[in-house]
This record gives structure tokens, C-alpha cells and sequence, in this order.
């Protein structure tokens, strides 16, 4: 008898239009309602409705092409930037509709922070990487408040003891890990409220991933966190939240212990169980 | 995509799972006969079996520390979740319940190798009236606690759960009888003793029978219902 044979599955849910799990939280301070995502004919994105809490970190799973990441790129207007890309329903920051018409993306991106898959430092000194926010959106009025700031978020980021005496030296020369920090307090140093992450540790070693993960616990009491990740593990590490998309679809949500001990619907069981044909 | 469950994407971690399931029925198996050959030994006051018990006893020890070593190399090789996790932790703690039964077994086998193999005299065959029926109760448990947990059949397990009051009365019961036999005869001490023994045993077996049922239930419905009463 063959192991998968054996468990029997009727009770699992196998619905495809409603979401499975609590998508509101008691402290949200993102709401999305009815989002749906097009690029041209595609329908990427398929009436997903999710809040997001206050200094929680919340983690977005599910197959490649499912619309994760396009869901992430909703919350800071970065799909914007797609030719031929729609958005409709409601993506709501501390009740502020993001895509109010007379909304100005540029602080929007400051208040919404994106760290990506690759570390994308500027070509200039690690300094300037951290700096640059800060001066272009006016946030500091002296040199001496800009170190203040830069300092900050280099602490907060865990790369200061690294690099306090290399602040000069290019942001390039930083390996993968410290350069994905540097990117991290690049965010940081615009005073964001939330932090979008798109699998900011595919290509870091288990060090450099292990210092991420302990730097997104260490944020969390400071900002809200979604992450997008490919490891079921780092999920289950990094996140008290879990969210699993299929196919556009946020097929469930819930407690990350609940989602990957005693999943409620079939897909999900059969993507963290490793099922799927 | 259809919404149908199928095999692992990595088809060796169905493997192991299948391997581990054997395992565990394999293990299962050889209690049950350890203690059904227990029992007969009693029944039949057969001296030679139940030291055969004593022997045998080692296999079920090295099955444990076996299938205990092949869960630990599974959860670091494919960090299980959902079901998978929950089948194995299961098995976990279904291998150590299994090894236990062994024990009680091969302590029934001890208390019938005392009975019979000092002594010439035999004993009040009243007194063993109480271990020939909380036997035949442990061995129904326990065959229906490893039908339900080859199956993964929430339903059985539940069933094993509900009948373990009746066990657990049979167990009150034997020892207020074997009281009272004490009282009537105080010759009758020394062999009701390894009664009182071979019964506590037995309803060892029970208990670690219903054990293996709130594992399924676990298993399948990923709730613990250990420690919730009748």
C-alpha cells in the first residue's frame, strides 16, 4: 500500500473560489479587497482579499506563476511600472488607498520598501546607498542628522560592526549576504512602514541566510514584513502568518504553524508536502 | 493543474515513508504475537514459550532504535510538513508505545514462568479466570489499534478510544475479585500477587492500545486527543 494511498482526504477543502483561513487580522494595517492584477488578457491576480498586521511577518508561498510576487508588487505600486499592467479593488496603507488617483507614488515607495531576489546595490560608496533615500526625500537637514540616519539603519540592518570602517568603499564590494543587508537598510533609512521582500535570500548561503532571517525577527517589533520565499522552511522560521497562492488565487491563510502542520485545503497540503505533478 | 492528490514530486520520499509505515507494522506484529504467545503460555502453562518470550524481546528493543534512527535521517533529509509530518510523528511515537507493549508482554511471560516454573502445585485456575479475559480485551485492542493505524482510519481509532472504559472496568473489577479471593483464602497471596501483576499489564496493553489510537486521530485529522476523558 503506497504511503499517500493510506491518508484519506475528504476532509480536506477543495475549493477553488474562497479563500480557506482568517484573511483579516486584528492590527491590520494593509488591507486588500478584491484585488485582481492584469497584464493585457492575462489574469494574474484573481480577486484576492488579505490584510496585513501591524509587526507581523507575513509569508507568501505557492508554485512559480502563482502571483505572489505580483501581489507584493501591488502593495507598493511597483507593478505600475508594467506596460499594459491593471489593477482593480482595494489596497488600503493606515486606511489610505494606495491607488487613489491624486496619490503620490514616490512617498508611497518610501512608506512601502522593497528588498529584492538580487542584492541591487547603487554603484556608489555604501555610505551613499544608505544616504541617497534620506536626501532625496528631505528627510534629514544637516550632514550630521544624515550619519545619524545612516548609522541607524546600518545598526538596524546588523552591517554596522561589518562595515562602520569601510563606509566608503563601494556597495559592490560587500559579498551577496552584506550587500542584501545593505539593501535592507537602504529601505530602512526612508523610515518605512512596511518592508516588501522578494525572495531576498534565494541567493545567499545558509550564513548570510540565517543573518537575514535573524535581522526580519529583529525588524518585526519595527515594521510590518511580507515576504515572498520559495523554502517552506524559511516560511515556517521567519513568519507568523503564511499565505499560499495558486494560480492567482489565494486558495488559503492562517497561523504558520497551523498552514504547515494541519493545512485545511487539498493545494496546500500537496505543495508543502512536495506533490504536486 | 487538477486538484488531485498524487505522489511525491520526489518519488524516493514516498519510499521511505512506505518503508517506515512497514516498519511499524512489522514491530506492531511482533508484539501482538509476543503477547498472544504470553498469554497462551499462561493459558496453556507452557514453560518453554514463555521463556521464548524473554528471547524474542530484544528484536522489538532493536526495531525501535531502528525505526527511531530512520525517522531522524528522514526529518533531516526531507523536512516533512502537513500530513508527512504528522504520519511521522506518529510512527514516533507509535514505535516507543509498541516496544512497551513488548515489555508488558514479556512481563506476563515472566509472571507465567513464576506460576509454573518453581512450583509443581498449580494455581486456583479462578484466580487466572481474570487474566484469560483482559487478554483476549488487550489483544482485540490492540489488533484493532494497528488495523486502524495501517488504514489511517480516524473512525476505527475513535471506536478503540470509546471501548477503553469497558477495559478499564474489566481492570477495576479483576482486582476487586482477586480481593476478595485473597480474603476468603490466605493461601491464595503469592498467586494472586502475579495476578494483580499479569492483569496491571494487560491493562498496560490497553492503554498503550488507545494511545496508538489518538495517534491516528492525530495522523488524520491533525488533532491531539490525548488527555481528554471519556
Amino acid at each position: 500500500m503506497k504511503a499517500r494511498e493510506r491518508m484519506p482526504e475528504a476532509s480536506f477543502n477543495r475549493e477553488y473560489s474562497q479563500t480557506v483561513g482568517e484573511i483579516t487580522s486584528p492590527n491590520s494595517r494593509i488591507v486588500c479587497r478584491n484585488v485582481n492584477v492584469y497584464y493585457g488578457d492575462k489574469h494574474a491576480i484573481q480577486d484576492v482579499s488579505l490584510d496585513i498586521g501591524r509587526n507581523e511577518v507575513i509569508a507568501l508561498i505557492g508554485p512559480s506563476g502563482c502571483g505572489k510576487s505580483t501581489f507584493i508588487r501591488c502593495l507598493n505600486r511597483m507593478n505600475d511600472t508594467i506596460p499594459g499592467c491593471r489593477v482593480t479593488g482595494k489596497i488600503l496603507l493606515d486606511g489610505q488607498d494606495i491607488y487613489d488617483g491624486s496619490l503620490d507614488v514616490v512617498p508611497l515607495r518610501a512608506q512601502v520598501g522593497m528588498v529584492f531576489q538580487k542584492p541591487n546595490p547603487f554603484p556608489k560608496s555604501i555610505f551613499e546607498n544608505v544616504a541617497y533615500g534620506p536626501r532625496i526625500h528631505g528627510l534629514v537637514s544637516s550632514k550630521a542628522e544624515l550619519e545619524e540616519v545612516v548609522e541607524t539603519s546600518l545598526r538596524r540592518a546588523g552591517l554596522w560592526d561589518e562595515i562602520k570602517d569601510y563606509l566608503h568603499q563601494p556597495g559592490t564590494s560587500l559579498s551577496g549576504g552584506q550587500q542584501q543587508r545593505l539593501c535592507i537598510a537602504r529601505a530602512i533609512a526612508v523610515n518605512p512602514e512596511v518592508i516588501l521582500m522578494d525572495e531576498p535570500c534565494s541567493a545567499l548561503d545558509p550564513i548570510a541566510t540565517a543573518k537575514i532571517e535573524q535581522l526580519i525577527d529583529e525588524l518585526r517589533s519595527h515594521y510590518t514584513i511580507a515576504i515572498v520565499t520559495h523554502s517552506m522552511q524559511q516560511a515556517a522560521r521567519v513568519s507568523q502568518r503564511t499565505a499560499y497562492f495558486h494560480l492567482g488565487r489565494l486558495i488559503e491563510v492562517g497561523e504558520t504553524a497551523q498552514i504547515f502542520t494541519n493545512p485545511r485545503h487539498q493545494l496546500t497540503e500537496d505543495y508543502i508536502t512536495g506533490r504536486f505533478g | 493543474m487538477t486538484i488531485q492528490s498524487e505522489g511525491h514530486t520526489v518519488k524516493r520520499f514516498d519510499g521511505e515513508l512506505n518503508d517506515l509505515h512497514y516498519r511499524i507494522i512489522e514491530m506492531g506484529g511482533l508484539a501482538l504475537s509476543q503477547l498472544r504467545d504470553a498469554l497462551q503460555a499462561i493459558k496453556t502453562k507452557d514453560v518453554a514459550l514463555a521463556r521464548k518470550i524473554g528471547q524474542r524481546e530484544n528484536e522489538l528493543d532493536l526495531l525501535e532504535v531502528e525505526t527511531d534512527a530512520a525517522i531522524v535521517e528522514l526529518i533531516a533529509r526531507r523536512c516533512p510538513l502537513g500530513g508527512d509530518l504528522r504520519t511521522i510523528m506518529a510512527v514516533s511515537k507509535g514505535v516507543t508505545d509498541l516496544e512497551r507493549i513488548g515489555d508488558e508482554a514479556a512481563r506476563v511471560a515472566n509472571i507465567a514462568l513464576q506460576i509454573y516454573g518453581n512450583d509443581t502445585s498449580n494455581p486456583n485456575e479462578r484466580l487466572l479466570h481474570d487474566v484469560h479475559v483482559m487478554g483476549q480485551m488487550a489483544v482485540d485492542a490492540l489488533e484493532k489499534a494497528l488495523n486502524a493505524f495501517d488504514r489511517s482510519d480516524e473512525e476505527m481509532a475513535r471506536e478503540i478510544i470509546a471501548d477503553h472504559r469497558a477495559f478499564e472496568d474489566e481492570f477495576e473489577g479483576s482486582l476487586r475479585r482477586l480481593i476478595t479471593y485473597i480474603m476468603e483464602d490466605s493461601r491464595n497471596i503469592g498467586f494472586a500477587v502475579n495476578t494483580v501483576l499479569a492483569i496491571k499489564a494487560l491493562e498496560r496493553v490497553g492503554a498503550h492500545a488507545q494511545n496508538l489510537a489518538e495517534y491516528v486521530i492525530f495522523q488524520v485529522k491533525g488533532k491531539d486527543v490525548r488527555h481528554q476523558g471519556p
